[in-house]
């Protein structure tokens, strides 16, 4: 230690007019505002944006040149001789020149910045600024960046000096390794890139940047320490060193990569699934321990086990899949850069489904709307305001219209094979003000429609979708109170008024035309059936629960229903889950089947993906307390696993 | 010999710099208290050698031990008692005397303080100003003192009167080489002042091209060599001349007219005899060498074959 102090001591006083440099340079912020063409800003303003000014052009300069010289010129002016024909190890040698240098540099970061930070009245806030690298980022990666990189420029001009100095034949080893490292971390970032798992890119990145640190100083240790004042020998040392631990690191972090894309179901430890409404395909996806924030995703046959990977869920529930009616075609869009997104369809009516890109390329937001026809021939897509319809098979377009005037978000489903439903909002942000207009888009004659101005608000995509008997169910306010109503389709008038309705409150539909809603509050747990026609049916009481929710029927009339009840205020925690067998026509409660609760169903027949058939697949997926997957069986009594839980 | 008994062993060392070998299979040894000057043209491998020895550059082949330890693996704990005066003086230029004094007397386990000051001042060296800002000389004598002020078992020098004049040269030798009597230190040194080494080292080895072409005790060396001049009026040719001094083992030959100048490297009295005899001559006059003339001899031609 005592030579190691002796070492910075003595690099410190060779350089000190670095220091003096720096000294000088912190009286400019403090004069700035005197200059005359500051105009009329903030005199403390205009000394910290000085102070940035200085801090960003002068430090870096700082840390170069004192990172190709602390070593690489005493090399070159034969100057390293001095340290080594003392008793002094070439580790403390290193050490201390490179401590000396750190030193200097965030020496004189603090020197610029410190009479500018006395004089500002937030301090800390000046030292680390919350907003450098964005939201995103909390205040210590700011901090991070402040005195890490004068590091990371000091240990690569450095090594990259010296690698200059010493040019010779390794020089093709050097540029072979850097190729080979950019590739490497370029093939293990890109996939989670611009937004597929941004927490494991920023994983991947921060490795290669921590192991970069490490190399840079492990390697120059060795340069210091095996090649001595032997600047060629020096090189190659440093090189084989540096090269071995960024390949390595960088080979480490494509494997990782790789590992967390090459997931299978089995490995899903909070499983969520989109469902058809028929056929045995679901699409599964979920967090997986060691994976971040990368959710893999499948589609995978609950029949007999099959299953292919696809693109990963953006959330780990993965809402952005759909699929057609009869369970034929699985269509989802992918990230491909950011403000670009593709389509990517899958037929699940062959033995192997493949994905495989449509050839669909939309700009702008991430994905607006994507639907699919329901027998899976046909895609609509919104990109802005524009919505298109094209051929799943070949890609085709079939045609395009564009929603004039300030729309946004726009939804479009389809009604039948050559009709599409589009609902166009105002705003998404405020409820009071916003309007939602409806339009048909028809693909045989191909114009579009303006049908209706919906009176209400609510931002759910299948609203006004008209059934068969003419009306639908819509969500409105009369005097601030959220309801439930049959709206009549050729009037727009309320049918029906079918009491209050929360935006939390599940509703089925089912095969039959019976509609249940969920009565989850203020201590009344039951479920009003309705017939289709908005008469009160009946009232089915149900054990407590803070939330009452909706699978599909197991068989006619029977619905699959499952109770929730949480500790915590996030209702993150599965704390309780229970499902029964509600047969809504004679109000029986079936036995309780702890731990296990419903994939929740489509909340009305008729929604883009279609109704669930009674006894269909999709309506007995449950899901377990411990995130597994599982299926009903139809006389419920059991309960077969389909995805266990890793956790 | 048992190496590990020696202060300083060099044993068939090899240095390559690409293709270029500096120093091809040099080996010799100094014994304790010995002075041994290493000689040679600029070039010749002296410095490289020297890098070797005190672990500062990894050999290709050999082995060099300083104090019966292995100079690249255990060059710190050597220099704890050993000392460098570089070819190049490589003090950092900010530093003064006093501030290479302080730094020196955190790291060397001996550090002699008063001795430091004392002959710094007996040379006249500033001690405030930095290291950068003095002559050439004084950079030297401030390396030399600090270097001294260590007490080191064994000291190696690179060269340490170039640049300076005739006369710090004489008086640095002199009073080097008493200092280091006194003390029993072994002594290695590269230099080019012949004049002020022939008085003081013990052994000389001479390098050429990389290559170790003598390695024996001054006095041995200056008793082989003499120079041979005679006049040849029998009409012998030059091969036959040159074929009548091999056993003399000449070194340089010199023929102008009848007039030939040998310097040779056996100075055997019967061996001249037959010389003379074989040339049939009766007159040769015999001359002793100093060191710079043997020197000169046997490098001056970098193509003559010795």
């Amino acid at each position: 230690m005592r030579a190691f102090i002796a070492i910075v001591l003595r690099e410190i006083d060779e350089r000190k007019a670095l220091l003096a440099a720096a000294a000088v340079a912190s009286v400019l912020p403090l004069l700035a505002p005197f200059l005359p063409a500051t105009g009329s800003n903030p005199a403390s303003d205009i000394r910290e944006a000085v102070t940035w000014v200085m801090v960003g052009s002068l430090v870096p300069v700082f840390a170069l040149l004192l990172g190709v010289s602390f070593i690489g010129r005493d090399l070159a002016e034969g100057r390293m001789g001095f340290y080594y024909a003392q008793p002094l190890s070439g580790s403390t040698i290193w050490l201390g020149k490179l401590a000396a240098v750190i030193v200097l540099v965030l020496g004189a970061e603090i020197l610029i910045m410190f009479p500018t930070a006395l004089l500002s009245p937030d301090f800390f806030h000046f030292l680390a600024p919350r907003d450098v690298l964005g939201p995103f980022e909390p205040r210590w990666s700011a901090a991070l960046v402040l005195w890490l990189a004068p590091l990371l420029i000091i240990l690569l001009s450095h090594a990259l000096g010296l690698i200059w100095r010493g040019r010779s034949a390794w020089l093709l080893v050097d540029f072979g390794g850097l190729i080979l490292v950019i590739a490497g971390t370029w093939l293990a970032i890109r996939p989670f890139l611009p937004i597929t798992a941004p927490g494991a890119a920023l994983a991947a990145a921060s490795w290669m940047v921590a192991w970069m640190l490490v190399g840079l100083i492990v390697s120059g240790a060795v340069q210091v320490t095996s090649g001595r004042v032997d600047l060629g020998r020096g090189h190659r040392v440093l090189s084989a060193t540096l090269w071995s631990v960024l390949v390595a690191a960088a080979a480490t972090v494509l494997a990782w990569s790789l590992w967390i894309r090459a997931a299978a179901p089995n490995d899903l430890t909070r499983v969520a699934s989109v469902t058809a409404g028929s056929g045995d395909w679901i699409a599964v996806s979920g967090t997986s321990p060691g994976r971040l924030d990368y959710h893999p995703r499948f589609l995978f046959n609950v029949s007999d086990g099959r299953w292919v990977a696809i693109d990963p869920a953006i959330r780990w529930w993965g809402p952005d899949l759909v699929f057609s009616a009869d369970g034929s075609t699985a269509v989802w869009p992918a990230t491909e850069s950011a403000g670009e997104w593709t389509v990517n369809v899958a037929r699940l009516d062959v033995s192997q489904p493949q994905p495989r890109k449509l050839g669909v390329v939309a700009v702008g937001r991430r994905w607006d709307d994507l639907s699919v026809s329901p027998d899976g021939s046909r895609i609509a897509v919104v990109d802005g305001r524009s919505v298109a319809a094209y051929e799943s098979g070949a890609g085709d377009q079939i045609t395009a219209a564009v929603i004039e005037g300030e729309f946004h978000p726009i939804y479009a489903s389809f009604w039948s094979e050559d009709r599409i439903l589009i609902l166009a909002s105002t705003s998404s942000r405020s409820d009071t003000s916003q309007r939602w207009r409806r339009y048909l888009l028809d693909l045989e004659s191909k114009t579009l429609s303006e049908d209706a101005e919906l009176p209400h608000p609510w931002r759910w995509k299948d609203r006004g979708r008209v059934s068969q008997s003419g009306r639908y169910l819509d969500r409105i306010d009369v005097e601030g109170d959220d309801r439930l109503v049959v709206v009549d389709a050729s009037t727009r008038d309320v049918a029906t008024d079918l009491g209050p309705m929360p935006y939390w409150s599940r509703i089925s539909e089912t095969e039959g035309g019976l509609i249940a809603i969920a009565r989850d509050r203020e201590g009344d747990h039951h479920i009003d059936v309705f017939t289709s026609g908005g008469e009160l049916l009946r009232q089915i009481g149900l054990d407590k629960a803070q939330q009452i929710l909706f699978g599909g029927e197991l068989k006619p009339g029977q619905l699959v229903v499952g109770l929730w009840t949480w500790n915590d205020e996030e209702r993150t925690n599965f704390e309780k889950l229970r499902t029964s067998v509600v047969d809504l026509n004679s109000g029986k409660v079936g036995p309780t089947l702890e731990g296990v609760a419903p994939v929740l169903g489509p909340w009305m027949h008729g929604s883009s993906a279609g109704a669930w058939k009674a006894g269909a697949t999709a309506g007995r997926l449950l899901l377990g307390e411990d995130g597994s997957l599982g299926l009903l069986a139809p006389d419920s009594s059991r309960v077969e696993q389909l995805i266990p839980s890793t956790d | 010999m048992n190496i590990d008994a020696e202060p300083l062993v060099v044993d068939h060392l090899f240095v390559r710099y690409g293709t270029v070998t500096a120093v091809d299979d040099v080996g010799f040894t100094v014994h304790q208290g010995e002075v041994y000057a290493l000689l040679g043209r600029n070039g010749a491998g002296k410095s490289s050698t020297i890098q070797c020895l005190v672990g500062q550059r990894r050999a290709e082949a050999g082995e060099c031990r300083l104090l019966g330890l292995d100079s690249w693996k255990k060059r710190r704990r050597i220099m704890e008692k050993v000392g460098l005066v570089p070819e190049t003086p490589d003090i950092p230029p900010g530093a003064s005397a006093v501030d290479l004094g302080r730094f020196l007397g955190r790291i060397r386990p001996v550090w002699s303080a008063d001795e430091y000051a004392a002959r710094l001042e007996r040379v006249r060296v500033p001690c405030r100003l930095p290291a950068g800002r003095l002559s050439k000389g004084q950079r030297r004598q401030l390396a030399l003192a600090a270097v001294l002020a260590a007490e080191p078992e064994v000291l190696v020098l690179d060269d340490p009167t170039l640049g300076l004049d005739a006369v710090v040269r004489r008086t640095l030798l002199e009073e080097l080489v008493g200092e280091l009597a006194d003390r029993g230190t072994t002594v290695l040194v590269t230099t080019h002042d012949l004049a002020g080494i022939e008085g003081i080292a013990d052994r000389v080895g001479i390098m050429k091209q990389g290559r170790l072409v003598f390695d024996e005790t001054m006095d041995g060396l200056k008793s082989r060599f003499r120079r041979l001049r005679c006049v040849l009026d029998n009409g012998l040719s030059a091969d036959q001349v040159e074929s009548a001094l091999q056993p003399l083992e000449p070194a340089v030959i010199r023929v102008v007219g009848a007039g030939v100048d040998v310097v040779i490297g056996r100075a055997d009295l019967r061996a001249v005899a037959r010389f003379k005899e074989t040339v049939g001559i009766t007159e040769v006059e015999v001359e002793s060498l100093s060191l710079e003339e043997i020197f000169v001899a046997l490098c001056g031609d970098e193509d003559g074959g010795v």
